[in-house]
């Protein structure tokens, strides 16, 4: 009998495959905002003139800051600069969970006050599509905090940073969907 | 040179945040005054926003480039 040994793939290739396979599933997860985003035309549903048009351009400010803390997050890594790497995922979580107080905290508070209803019309959109952003919003947070506890103890490098630089690529696909988001929920009437 | 290379990361970072904050602005300006076609105005800010974001801070072309890491 032959013994068949299969060689592991080498790192340069086990990264491109890893950020293949983390398209791919951005591509996925892409199917059901774009599900929601394209429900919220396809209903027509009217928009309330009232909806806080201030905290709207609040959090979406917010969330692009975050962008770019992410960015020089892993910028920070790939150079080597770990106490920069450390300070831009703080930043990034803060603004994370800012953004999550901003619509769950304030906005689904709100929103009942304006007329949005989670059972009829524009508030099934709002709330479907607000809410499962929120909730990768969070999972985002979550991952960012594993990975700033990583970083604390010294388990990545500049020559080995993925768990940063997917955790990183991740926040921005989130940040990506609220583009759209935005203005579809705030500035479409 | 790794220095330089940080340096000219963190400014293309920055310069990139500046445009999407302006296309921000612009798009908030345009939903508070609602001119003709203002759908097809916001679809063309949330994609030159989107398309920055996924080439700019995703590093999309990796994908297509072996060669760089």
């Amino acid at each position: 009998m032959t013994d068949v040994v299969i060689a592991a793939p080498r790192p340069a290739a086990r990264l491109a495959l890893n950020r293949l396979g983390l398209w791919l599933f951005f591509l996925s997860e892409s199917m059901i905002f774009l599900i929601l985003l394209t429900t919220r035309f396809y209903l027509r549903l009217e928009r309330p003139p009232e909806l806080n048009q201030v905290l709207g351009l609040a959090i979406t400010s917010i969330l692009l800051l975050s962008s770019l803390t992410a960015f020089r997050a892993e910028a920070a890594m790939a150079h080597g600069d770990r106490r920069a790497f450390l300070r831009h995922t703080l930043a990034t979580m803060v603004l994370g969970v800012l953004f999550l107080l901003g619509v769950v905290g304030f906005e689904w508070r709100e929103a009942p006050h304006m007329g949005i209803s989670v059972q009829a019309g524009y508030g099934i959109a709002f709330f479907s599509m607000t809410g499962m952003h929120a909730l990768h919003v969070l999972s985002g947070v979550l991952l960012l905090l594993m990975v700033y506890l990583n970083g604390r103890r010294g388990a990545y490098s500049p020559a080995s940073y993925w768990g940063v630089e997917a955790t990183v690529k991740y926040w921005h696909f989130v940040d990506v969907v609220w583009v759209f988001f935005y203005p579809a929920l705030y500035l479409v009437s | 040179m790794p220095q330089a290379a940080y340096a000219t990361a963190r400014r293309r970072g920055n310069r990139v945040m500046m445009v999407l904050a302006a296309a921000t602005a612009v798009e908030f300006w345009v939903g508070t005054t609602q001119p003709p076609h203002v759908l097809a105005y916001l679809a063309a800010l949330a994609g030159l926003k989107a398309g920055l974001i996924v080439d700019y801070f995703m590093h999309l072309p990796q994908l297509f480039d072996r060669d760089r890491t």
